[in-house]
């Protein structure tokens, strides 16, 4: 369990030294890192690796915003959930991508939380009720 | 029709508010009817997690980073990198007076084959245990009528009493007697008419049982007419280790709604060992660490959180009950082994079956020396209690002497006295299964023992007088029992009537 710890804490450490300019993950100080331990290899370092990798993909998942839509532009609709605050346009990197089988609607994922609002999700529920 | 556009128009209502919010994962192992997730960063213990193709799960193990995940029902259709979503509610299952004759799965559906429930209500499977301020002491008797048991290791109302014996020492019959005998209670008060009448109903969970053992279950309380006021809750070894996980906690939440209402219920865990094997496999899939015999850590509070929730409540709180009869199988007649230890330590007493006694023909198998009662004699009737109360005793020390005394051939006549009452009263404690007798019969039986009716009779022709004496009493004698049944005292004059009842028997016998 011990050293499990301190795996976590040098993973953490890693992910603190790649943060660079608005709280986002800066991917030369990530390459700097991973040659250095290449170079270098602690012990465990696998272990390092793979939880390095998944503190970094969820801080990224923190700022990387996927906003799945379909009828409408994206743009606007993502204007329109700033201005729900839903998201933050500073804090964010919103990538829209159309998609059909929403049928109408939006559903937007932050981190892993997910905010719906479409007819598919809509028949789904009813679909659920009925059951 | 109506009903259903009424039911569209409500769902819109509800949704049209605003975006619905989850917090989702993606599934990245499975196996055995369980799931890792990572992600669900925002899931609550015990949460219901929404799977692909209406597939639920229950987180059961938060970490930091994934989610271990038991699934219900058929997992074929599951695959890694599907996304799981938190739903914001616990496990439910429904409960009332609707489940009675029923029997269903670990969710509470209906596998019986005989349509749908109707129930008004549903109860999370999980809840806090009630504290103690709401609780009372046990002071109604549950009459299992099995005269071993009753007489010597008396159960009251709201007390968890432990079924412990190696397989096939009689465990499960114990316990089907005892709700066979409820229904007998039930069906004589109800036709009493008798307004402070309470009738016990009865819940039996089976885990990880063979499903044609539950199948002869069934058979047997259908048989014998019980089923009315019973609910079966069945993950049999077949069913997936979640289920058999989930199972004795349903059953529980269905037996908290006859508590909960003012009423008195019991429910027979069968068995807790099979539950914990499940729970184990579940953690070793999730790679939480395991210690003593491989169980995880919190193996204890698995059984502790379950067995709490049995109480007897006070008037305040409607004055129902929960009577717990756990079931431990153990190896060898090893009652030190992880689990029973752990079990023991819980409940209120033990009633301990042992093979030895079994295969010698002493039926039900009661260890009089390892069993016991820590709060049920104060529940005992009176009259019960009168003729019961010297029989523990009497057998220990007939045990005793009958261990010391095999190789002496001139006995003092007091010895000799004791070794034969205790012999009469080994054959008088046997029962064939499935035949609980009513407690006023029992009294009657046991007066007549106190009182030197059987001295007479050889030891071999003991169970076939007691049987004879049992017909006698259901039929000639039945004003007599009456008396004791409405009464529940023994006053001279009903003794008087009960030494000419059992007179007039013997000569008839003899
Ligand atoms: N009092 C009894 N008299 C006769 N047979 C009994 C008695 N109790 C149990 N049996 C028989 O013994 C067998 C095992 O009983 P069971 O209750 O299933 O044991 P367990 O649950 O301990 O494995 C069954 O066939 C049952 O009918
Ligand atoms: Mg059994």
């Amino acid at each position: 369990m011990s050293s499990n710890n301190k795996v976590f804490k040098i993973a953490q450490l890693l992910l603190n030294q790649s943060i660079g300019e608005n709280d986002r993950v800066d991917s030369d100080k990530v390459s700097a890192i991973l040659n250095e331990l290449r170079e270098n290899p602690p012990a465990k370092h696998i272990e390092i690796l793979k939880r390095f990798g998944f503190l970094v993909r969820r801080h990224m998942s923190s700022y990387q915003v996927s906003l799945e839509f379909k009828g409408g532009d994206g743009s606007e609709i993502t204007n329109s959930l700033c201005k729900k605050n839903f998201i933050d346009h500073h804090a964010t990197e919103v990538q829209a991508v159309d998609c059909p089988s929403l049928i109408a609607g939006f559903r937007v994922k932050i981190g892993d939380d997910v905010y719906e609002d479409s007819i598919a999700n809509r028949l789904n529920n009813v679909r659920k009720a009925l059951l | 029709m109506n009903s259903i556009t009424d039911l569209i128009r409500k769902e819109i209502e509800t949704l049209s508010v605003d975006a619905s919010r989850s917090n989702v994962g993606k599934v990245t192992m499975l196996a055995d009817g369980v799931a890792r997730v990572e992600g669900l960063s925002k899931v609550m213990y015990n949460e219901m997690v929404e799977f692909p193709n209406d597939v639920l799960g229950i987180a059961l193990n938060l970490e930091e980073d994934s989610v271990g995940c038991v699934l219900l029902g058929d997992t074929s259709s599951l695959k890694e990198g599907d996304e799981a979503k938190t739903t914001g509610k616990l496990l439910s299952v429904p409960v009332g007076m609707d489940l009675l004759g029923r029997v269903v799965d670990a969710a509470g559906r209906p596998i019986d084959g005989k349509g749908p429930i109707e129930a008004k209500e549903e109860y999370p499977v999980e809840r806090i245990a009630p504290g103690i301020i709401p609780r009372k002491s046990v002071d109604q008797p549950l009459q299992t009528g099995i005269m071993a048991v009753d007489s010597m290791i008396p159960i009251g109302r709201g007390q968890r009493e432990l079924i412990i014996g190696d397989r096939s020492t009689g465990k499960t019959t114990i316990a089907i007697d005892t709700i066979i005998n409820q229904a007998k209670i039930n069906k004589q008060g109800e036709q009493s008419g008798n307004k402070d009448f309470r009738p016990v109903y009865c819940i039996y969970v089976a885990v990880g049982q063979k499903n044609s053992n539950v199948a002869r279950t069934i058979k047997i309380l259908e048989e014998t007419g019980a089923m009315e006021y019973v609910t079966i809750v069945s993950a049999p070894a077949a069913d997936n280790p979640a289920n058999q996980y989930l199972a004795p906690y349903a059953g529980c939440a269905m037996g908290e709604w006859f508590m909960e209402n003012g009423r008195d219920a019991l429910i027979v865990y069968d068995d807790l060992s099979k539950h914990a094997v499940a729970y184990r496999q579940i953690s070793l899939i999730l790679k939480r660490p395991s210690g003593r015999e491989a169980y995880p850590g919190d193996v204890f509070y698995l059984h502790s959180r379950l067995l709490e929730r049995s109480a007897r409540l006070n008037e305040d709180n409607g004055n129902g009950s929960l009577t717990a009869l756990p079931i431990i199988e153990t190896q060898m007649g090893d009652v030190s082994g992880y689990i029973p230890t752990n079990v023991i330590s819980i409940t209120d007493g033990q009633i301990f079956l042992e093979t030895d006694l079994f295969n010698k023909g002493i039926r039900p198998a009661v260890s009089v020396g390892l069993s016991v009662s820590r709060v049920g004699s104060a529940a005992q009737i009176k009259a019960y209690k009168k003729v019961a109360g010297k029989v523990k005793l009497e057998l220990a020390q007939f045990r005793e002497l009958a261990a010391f005394s095999q190789f002496e051939s001139d006995l003092d006549a007091a010895t000799k006295a004791r070794l034969d009452r205790g012999a009469r009263i080994v054959e008088m404690f046997k029962q064939t299964a499935f035949n609980p007798i009513p407690v006023e019969v029992q009294t009657a039986i046991m007066w007549g023992m106190q009182n030197d009716f059987f001295d007479s009779i050889d030891v071999d022709k003991i169970s076939e007088a007691v049987a004879s004496l049992k017909d006698y009493l259901s039929a000639q004698g039945k004003e007599v029992c009456n008396e004791i049944y409405k009464s529940g005292k023994l006053e001279e004059s009903t003794e008087q009537n009960l030494r000419s009842a059992l007179e007039d028997w013997k000569r008839t016998f003899a």
